[in-house]
């Protein structure tokens, strides 16, 4: 287990960015994306569970001046490393909206390890300023390669990286 | 003295996002209040004597005051609407 005492700060690199996902249901691309948090071993067996069972309970979509977005995390036993994964669908798949429940479309997820309540809410406060820039998510949407991702999100999660 | 809870699904981070813009949005409007955050399932137990609730998540139960979404403080969507509903809600 990862005891370090840079367990909190973020780690984030092109490795955790998937482009083009196909997948069928937000259920199918919960379990694809949450795989690169395993690959590097960001987190803890139960974690592709835990996302997909919060998930349900406390959906994570999010509507904007751009593509619909959704935001799964899973509680903090979970979670070893502080870390994000950025997934673009190729196509939107189903997620719910956070505060009505409605069904909303979604093509970019940020997916987080988070590690603490203190970390989460400077996590929450960087993707803020990601989901108000028009511009800057319709990037993300229509990137090509995950070095345009990485580099669309890295200036508001600089200071949060190792 | 208005009571408002903030609540979501954790009970700390999303909701302390929008509670910070609460208070900014009430500051701002004069208003003398008292924020208290919450997560979902004690906010049940917290509704009595508030004014206001502010989520960040679905509620399905009728609390018998004003609920509003907050998930506009997180994408910026209808911000200065929901700024808008939060002081006429307190509003007497």
């Amino acid at each position: 287990m990862n005891h370090n005492k840079n367990r909190n700060k973020l780690k984030f690199d092109k490795d955790m960015i998937m482009l083009n996902i196909c997948a069928s249901s937000s259920d199918e691309l919960l379990k694809e994306l949450s795989q690169l948090f395993y690959d590097k071993d960001y987190v803890h067996d139960s974690f592709k569970q835990a996302i997909i069972k919060r998930e349900e309970k406390y959906p994570t979509g999010l509507r904007t001046t751009s593509a619909g977005v959704a935001i799964p995390h899973a509680d903090p036993v979970h979670v070893k490393q502080e870390s994000l994964a950025v997934g673009i669908l190729k196509d939107a798949v189903t997620f719910h909206e956070m505060t009505s429940g409605e069904p909303l479309n979604v093509e970019i997820v940020f997916m987080l390890g988070i590690t603490d309540s203190g970390q989460h809410l400077i996590m929450l406060k960087a993707l803020s300023e990601i989901l108000r820039d028009k511009e800057k998510l319709t990037s993300i949407r229509n990137a090509a390669t995950k070095e345009e991702v990485f580099q669309c999100i890295l200036p508001y999660i600089n200071e949060l990286l190792e | 003295m208005k009571k408002v809870i903030v609540a979501c699904g954790g009970g700390i981070a999303t909701s302390t996002l929008i509670a910070d813009k609460v208070r900014q949005t009430l500051d701002e409007a004069g208003i003398d209040y008292r924020l208290t955050q919450t997560t979902l399932s004690e906010l049940v137990y917290e509704n009595s004597d508030a004014d206001l609730i502010v989520t960040s998540m679905k509620v399905e139960s009728d609390f018998g005051v004003p609920a509003l979404s907050g998930a506009g403080f997180l994408t910026g969507i209808n911000e200065e609407a929901i700024k808008e509903q939060i002081i006429s809600a307190l509003s007497d």
